[in-house]
């Protein structure tokens, strides 16, 4: 047995029961904050209303997308939990998401409503024709207006298996695709994580993600669960991170390891000094032992965990610190009430220490992709004892106490920055370029960063630009090279073995 | 213009940036792919290599913003260093 808690994440509740929860409970207690002031649970639950009632004004009913591309704010909350209670489907984008992308994305998600910054609506009017684009400025003032009034919709038939959002991911294809977030497996998997982290009311969690992206996302559901005030933080500048972490009292603070190298990197110019935070959780990729050593000098008695997960079904698996010193190299135990175990190509599950292809059974498990089935029937695969098997792509293995290790992937997809992304959507974006006749990426590994080669008649630097113009900061290779003939193997792939030499060698 | 040194330390933040292209004070940082962990970097690396220390009001993405309001930044830490 591996000591896991006894009680239970719920299944059958719906995003804004979370928020509805936490208002009753404390309602005067701060619920969010951001760079332009805070609410409490109370506040956010009449924006909340006020959102689904303005929502209702404009024909928006149970199953339509609403498409959001914008910041990290208290108006994002709140349009998220009116979503919610309206029946909709919040479709929230990246701000860095490009024209290149969104356009697909806008295809693919179909929303009846797009809302934006005032000063983007005249170029997503662009790309999503004939769907209303609205600027958040007009928008919140009228549903200010509405929550003035203490404006209701009629109400809405919302259940556990509709669905809440659509979260769009890096795919091993070269277009975003969305993963399919139905109510109730949101709430139990952002339960079942709060059984494993604890937020308390006395906790302020330091949000530097955005909410487009499912850590964030689920760190707004996490502090409702936890009745804890949600600061978010993303579009601060991390020059100032470690002071804001101070200043705002944190006590939790979510990081990837790239974050966490900014924040030691920080610390070393403002040693020792006074702060709150008792816990910080990682996910993205694995850390470093050192940045982890290095966050507990910078912030003594504040603990690490460690933990591993992927949208389609949120959160695999959570180290409790208890369990660190006896298994530091595990990514942590499967959620309660989940299980998470490695299979052979038959799908039969391997005894312990046996390598194969992680599989993830349990409410947490997405129904699968929007509007892609093939890719859904290859990833979400029937259960032998019923419900869905997620087949992550991820290999690694169990120990006898069920604590999974991650040993690799099995696709073209990896990490970078954090952010999970494929070689074929880089490839795709960088053949988009003028001037490149072929292009392959070989992702990052131990000394090597993130790279791109490119065929064709192209300034290397000239095409790493051109590229931040398509991709998201976080999928901008580091390194580029510019040859004369991409090597591939005898299959008529790229050989990445050669590519890899290449990058030793010392040619610029 | 800025010293030898102040480029020395800028230039290997900016991928973008090719080696034999000039670096002028009104290159947009970001654009060159100055990214968030290479600001907070570069900022640890010029505090190192001139012995000064950025002030909190100097923290922002602004001060980072072009090659040539950064150096005016460091020359001015230079400067009250210097009196």
């Amino acid at each position: 047995m591996n000591g896991q808690p006894t009680a239970q994440a719920r299944t059958d509740a719906r995003l804004h029961d979370l928020l509805d929860g936490a208002t009753a409970e404390c309602p005067d207690a701060p619920a969010v904050t951001d760079g332009a002031g805070r609410w409490t649970y109370r506040e956010l639950a009449a924006h909340s209303h006020a959102v689904d009632a303005w929502l209702e004004e404009h024909g928006i009913g149970h199953g339509d997308r609403v498409l959001v591309q914008l910041p990290s704010t208290r108006e994002l909350v709140a349009l998220l939990y009116g979503t919610s209670r309206r029946g909709a489907v919040l479709v929230p984008v990246n701000t860095g998401m490009k024209d290149y992308h969104l356009r697909a994305v806008a295809e693919n998600a179909e929303p009846s409503l797009v809302v934006v910054t005032d000063p983007a609506v005249g170029r997503i009017a662009a790309l999503a024709e004939g769907v209303p684009v609205l600027g958040l400025g007009e928008v919140w003032r009228e549903i200010t207006a509405l929550r003035v009034r203490g404006a209701r919709s009629d109400g809405a038939e919302t259940g556990p298996e509709d669905l809440a959002v659509l979260v769009y991911t890096s795919g091993s294809t070269a277009a975003p695709k969305a993963v399919i977030c139905p109510h109730g497996r949101m709430v139990f998997a952002t339960e079942a994580i709060n059984l494993e982290l604890g937020y308390r009311p006395d906790d302020v969690v330091f949000c530097r993600f955005p909410i487009s992206w499912d850590y964030g996302l689920y760190k707004v559901l996490l502090t409702a669960a936890g009745r804890s005030e949600i600061v978010l933080a993303d579009g601060e500048s991390d020059l100032v991170l470690l002071r804001r972490i101070r200043e705002t009292g944190a006590t939790v603070v979510p990081i990837v390891p790239s974050l966490a190298t900014m924040i030691c990197a920080l610390a070393e110019r403002e040693p020792s000094r006074e702060s709150r935070v008792r816990m910080f959780t990682n996910t993205g990729a694995a850390l470093p032992k050192t940045t982890a050593d290095g966050l507990r000098q910078a912030f003594p008695g504040a603990e690490v965990v460690i933990q591993f997960g992927q949208t389609e079904c949120k959160r695999v698996s959570v180290l409790p610190p208890a369990f660190q010193d006896a298994k530091p190299d595990s990514v942590g135990r499967p959620l309660p009430g989940t299980r998470a175990f490695a299979v052979d190509d038959e799908g039969q599950a391997l005894p312990p220490w046996r390598t194969g292809e992680i599989v993830v059974e349990g409410p947490h498990v997405m129904p699968g992709y929007w509007r892609a089935p093939e890719q859904t029937a290859r990833a979400f695969r029937p259960a032998p004892d019923g419900g869905l098997r997620l087949h992550t792509g991820d290999f690694g293995h169990v120990d006898e106490d069920g604590f999974l290790y991650y040993e690799g992937r099995r696709d073209d997809m990896f990490k970078h920055k954090g952010v999970r992304m494929s070689t074929t959507e880089i490839e795709a974006a960088a053949t988009d370029v003028p001037g490149v006749r072929a292009a392959a990426v070989l992702p990052p590994a131990e000394g090597r960063d993130l790279a791109v080669f490119a065929e064709g008649d192209i300034d290397p630097h000239a095409l790493l630009k051109e590229l931040s113009l398509r991709l998201e900061p976080a999928k901008v290779p580091g390194v580029s090279r510019v040859v004369a003939e991409l090597p591939l193997t005898p299959h008529g792939k790229h050989d990445r073995k050669r590519l890899a030499r290449l990058l030793e060698g010392t040619t610029p | 213009m800025w010293d030898d040194r102040f480029e020395q330390i800028l230039r290997p933040f900016l991928p973008f940036l090719p080696p034999r292209e000039e670096l002028t004070p009104e290159s947009d940082l970001k654009d060159l792919g100055l990214d968030s962990l290479g600001t907070v970097q570069l900022l640890g690396t010029l505090e190192e290599g001139y012995q000064v220390r950025f002030r909190d009001s100097a923290l922002t993405m602004d001060t980072f913003r072009t090659a040539g309001v950064l150096w005016d930044t460091v020359r001015g830490m230079l400067q009250s260093t210097a009196s």
